[in-house]
């Protein structure tokens, strides 16, 4: 009977069926923290909050990247370390530009991390309401942070304040520009009034004084010269002044100085940044670092604001070079900038502390105020605080004299800004914002002997909004910036 | 656990606890994952000449999201032999025939565990200048993530001559792979770039044969031949989402694409005319903003006067088009000889390794590549080779001058070998003693054109959406055993 062979084969688990297959299945992670789990505690929202620190902590080193490049003060060196680097340099911006697209990418996860703290704050009941508001005031100063440098980029942006789903990003379109700075407003009136006075929280955390010195900034962006005013005034009625040597700004030693209104925190090999290898040459310097990044080399047009009696242009610049690895190399002439040098091992983290707005800036801000709230005596008198400390007297000050027009006043303003600030992320802001950015940079002197000419345009002043992100949306979402498409 | 470097107090102590412990590489991790599994099968055969079985099986796994645990996995194959039937018996010169047909359903779950679930990391700051661990979330949580499914056909002919001297076994199949588990491309402003997602569908169509043959069969003289040959077609059927296509971008200008209807990872760039010789031809040309003379000379599709990413197109691919292999055996006396053949015909590489070999660098120089080149508009070379300093990488990386053609014939590996006679061995003890020589890698001819060391060679394989399959930047070239050696059996 083989010829009729029938094989049935059942393997079945017959008992308890589904209650052995559940406590197989349904298992709950046991050391994976997941959003599941998290953000229920007093202590896990306060690890959350230095998260959103960290997000903003870890890109701002290369905001000079968005904000520097495509001005006067750098042009890209030979070396390739950032991908379409050279186009944003030449001001040839495209919307597939990786530089554009990491930069919204990595903002919108630090206003994430922002957002889904702000969304938990009531979920821990052991949370004191003292520090519950303290973090609210923290997560919304930063997220204003991301937003104002998101605004200063792209003009209006999607604005997201809760978590969203994939669908719903999908078809969510950009807010205009002034519905992202009443938001920037709103968070930062926020923190002023949440957040603790200088020296009552940490040092690289936020205060009341960087929310009102914020506040302050972003008012004169939108012109509101009276409100600016008056938080400007609140940030000089409180614990800040000028260090008296400009070169101890950027130092390793007593970083948490009183100038540093808001400073982001580093350690060396922990959680550091590159910024002292990005600007000084590939081979290194002596004494400093054994090795540099050299991203971008400074640029003649910046060089030659810099007066010798100004103690700034020795801390920002430096003209000699020899090479370190060659026993007989020579001091050649070769500037580079040095402001945030410090010593450390070269092209690797490095502890230096950086301030994203400090009380110099302040100054300057408050001077611009004044002016166009008609007290340009006030405003000369303001950049002259600045420039003193500079030449350590009074004698290259400014007097009414020098700014009988609106333009002459820019001019100087927008010089001192300059010598104070350079490389600390204002320029590409400042001539866009003042509307100067075709002027300036139409003509750029790289070096001594190398002038280029570069086909600027209005439509130069917001950058593309990147190609990627349009196409993760439906289309006709996300529009395009004017001149992209 | 892990020691701070350079915390130790002495030198004396030696283990961690004369060290400061690194807290932020000092873990115990407890994870675990399981799988359900029901399974039911039936077989049935006919007179040994119908077969047909049938299966069915049923997985449940930890790793998805409560929504969509289980899986259901059919298959069936049947068969004919048809050289069984009354009706062949006749036929002499065919001894062997048999019609088959199967199709099947396979899961994947080889995801991380609790992947649907959004994870937190640690990400420190310094407030105070003090290292503190915070956390943030690192990534979206899909809770209906689900199985990524296989579905195949195959449809095959064995058939045998002969009495065996000549057996051909032929395939058509299907592989249409649904639900892919992949991290796909989000909207940035969910705050995250990625999310694993079950992202879209693949197919594979093709055809396999196979000859083997015994061409000669005598007492002291034997040879066999076995020949096969492949051919796959791979094509994106579905990218989900309601795309129709993603680009990967490389860093020095390649870009990979996925588009429906194309194969997978297609190169995808500007199509290389020639070299730009002079200012003028610059003048002439269209060209990508700040392109330098000496770089390559793009074509303009869209006739827009300028080179940008809309005149990007599918260059190729790294799949080839078709495969064969033969190997042969022979035996004469006491001697064996065996060969294996290789060639494959049509896949592409990116060839980026070219770039180290062309001077910019300070590395070897390779005469291919380095012939030929752009220096200046009085020595142009021979227009196939732009100028290659890193400076202007951008102009040519991003076109299809370091796309190569990958075809190749091999000689795999040739193996000689001479068994003792017993009678010399019997004194010994030995049972049977061989000795061989064999060459591996013994042949390997490329095409003109083609400058890596290993035309098989890739840096980077498929690991996600986000991948640059055939892109080779420097692996390593293949190398040539050759061993001697001795077969003893007691």
């Amino acid at each position: 009977m083989n010829k009729y062979s029938l094989y049935i084969v059942l393997l079945v688990l017959i008992s308890g069926l589904t209650a052995c297959h559940d406590s197989v299945t349904d298992l709950k992670p046991e050391s994976e923290l997941t959003e599941a789990n998290f953000y229920q505690t007093a202590a896990d929202m306060e690890r959350a909050i230095l998260g959103v620190y960290n997000g903003y902590q870890q890109r701002y080193p290369r905001n000079w990247v968005v904000f520097e490049t495509p001005t006067d003060h750098v042009h890209k060196s030979e070396y390739d370390f950032i991908g379409g680097l050279l186009q944003v340099d030449q001001l040839s911006f495209h919307p597939s530009n990786d530089i554009f697209e990491n930069f919204w990418q990595s903002n919108y996860n630090g206003i994430f991390r922002a957002n889904k703290v702000i969304q938990s704050l009531d979920n821990p009941d052991d949370l004191p309401s003292a520090d519950r508001n303290r973090i609210e005031g923290e997560a919304r100063f930063l997220r204003a942070l991301y937003y104002f440098d998101m605004v200063r980029a792209f003009g209006g942006v999607p604005e997201i304040t809760s978590q969203v789903t994939i669908e719903d990003a999908r078809t969510t379109q950009r807010a205009s520009e002034e519905a992202i700075y009443e938001l920037i407003i709103s968070d930062l009136e926020t923190a002023l009034s949440n957040l603790p006075a200088k020296g009552e929280i940490e040092s690289g955390r936020a205060t009341t004084g960087a929310a009102a010195a914020l506040l302050g900034q972003v008012h004169i962006y939108q012109e509101n010269y009276d409100e600016a005013l008056t938080y400007l005034n609140q940030v000089e009625s409180m614990d800040y002044r000028l260090l008296d040597n400009f070169g101890d700004i950027y130092s390793l030693e007593n970083e948490d100085h009183d100038e540093g209104i808001f400073t982001l925190k580093y350690i060396q090999d922990q959680n550091g940044n590159e910024l002292p290898s990005d600007f000084i040459p590939y081979f290194g310097v002596e004494g400093y670092a054994s090795l540099g990044n050299q991203i971008v080399d400074l640029s003649w047009d910046l060089h030659q604001e810099f007066q010798e009696e100004d103690s700034r242009t020795e801390a920002t610049i430096t003209e000699m070079w020899r090479n370190p690895d060659s026993e007989d190399s020579e001091l050649t002439y070769r500037p580079y900038i040095s402001k945030f040098l410090v010593p450390h091992n070269g092209r690797t983290s490095s502890g230096l502390d950086l301030h994203v707005i400090r009380y110099a800036e302040v100054l300057l801000l408050k001077a611009e105020a004044l002016y166009y709230t008609g007290d340009t005596p006030g405003a000369v008198d303001y950049i002259n605080m600045v420039r003193e400390r500079a030449f350590g007297d009074s004698d290259h000050n400014y007097t009414v004299a020098d700014a009988t027009s609106e333009e002459e006043f820019l001019d100087i303003l927008l010089h001192e800004r300059q010598l104070e600030l350079c490389l600390e992320n204002e320029r590409w802001p400042d001539l866009v914002r003042t509307g100067r950015f075709i002027d300036e940079l139409s003509e750029i002197d790289r070096t001594q002997n190398l002038t280029v000419e570069l086909d600027v345009e209005e439509h130069h002043a917001l950058f593309p909004i990147p190609q990627h992100e349009i196409n993760e949306t439906e289309d006709g979402v996300l529009e395009q910036n004017p001149g992209y498409n | 656990m892990a020691a701070v470097s350079n915390s130790y107090a002495n030198e004396t102590i030696r283990t961690l606890n004369n060290a400061v412990i690194n807290p932020s590489s000092t873990y115990s991790t407890k994870t675990q994952w399981g799988l359900a599994s029901y399974f039911s099968r039936v077989n049935y055969a006919y007179d040994e000449t119908y077969l047909l079985s049938a299966s069915i099986r049923t997985d449940g796994s930890s790793r998805f999201g409560p929504n969509n645990r289980w899986g259901y996995f059919p298959s069936a194959s049947i068969a004919w032999r048809v050289t069984e039937e009354d009706f062949m018996s006749d036929l002499d010169a065919l001894n062997n025939l048999k019609l088959r047909a199967s199709y099947g359903v396979t899961g994947n779950f080889s995801i991380g565990n609790f992947a649907y679930l959004g994870t937190i990391g640690d990400y420190a700051y310094s407030p105070g200048g003090n290292y503190t661990i915070g956390q943030a979330q690192n990534s979206f949580g899909n809770p209906d993530l689900k199985w990524e499914r296989t579905f195949s056909y195959d449809m095959g002919v064995d058939a045998g001559f002969f009495n065996n001297r000549l057996n051909i076994v032929f395939d058509y199949y299907e592989k249409t792979t649904k639900d892919l588990l992949y991290n796909v491309n989000t909207p940035a402003i969910t705050g995250f770039t990625s999310s694993l997602t079950n992202v879209g569908d693949i197919k594979n169509s093709g055809i396999e044969l196979e000859l083997n043959t015994v061409n000669i069969q005598k007492s002291d003289f034997q040879w066999s031949t076995s020949f096969n040959y492949t051919k796959n077609n791979n094509e994106v059927t579905n990218l989900g989402g309601g795309v129709e296509e993603r680009t990967i971008s490389h860093s020095r200008g390649m870009d990979w694409i996925l588009r429906e209807g194309e194969p997978m990872f297609s190169f995808y760039g500007h199509k290389m005319l020639g070299v730009i010789q002079s200012e003028e031809e610059l003048d002439e040309v269209a060209t990508m903003t700040g392109q330098p003379v000496g770089t390559v000379h793009m074509e303009d599709k869209d006739n827009d006067g300028d080179i940008d990413d809309d005149d990007r197109m599918i260059l190729g691919n790294f799949m080839p088009d078709f495969y064969m292999g033969m190997v042969n055996d022979v035996n004469w006396r006491n001697f064996d000889l065996s060969v294996v053949t290789q060639a494959s015909f049509g896949g592409k590489r990116y060839n980026l390794e070219n770039l180290y070999y062309q001077g910019a660098t300070t590395s070897a120089l390779l005469r291919p590549v380095v012939e030929g080149q752009w220096w200046s508009p009085e020595e142009p070379g021979n227009g196939e080779h732009p100028a290659a300093s890193l400076s202007v990488l951008q102009y040519i990386g991003s076109n299809d001058y370091y796309l190569e053609d990958a075809t190749f014939f091999s000689i795999r590996n040739i193996n000689l070998g001479y068994s003792l006679p017993a009678s010399l061995l019997e004194p010994f003890n030995v049972t049977d003693l061989r000795v061989y020589l064999s060459v591996s890698n013994a042949l390997m001819l490329t095409k003109e054109g083609f400058n890596g060391y290993n035309p098989e060679g890739q840096t980077s394989g498929i690991s996600g959406p986000n991948s640059y399959p055939g892109l080779n930047n420097g692996s390593e070239p293949l190398n040539r055993t050759i061993a001697f050696g001795i077969n003893m059996n007691f």
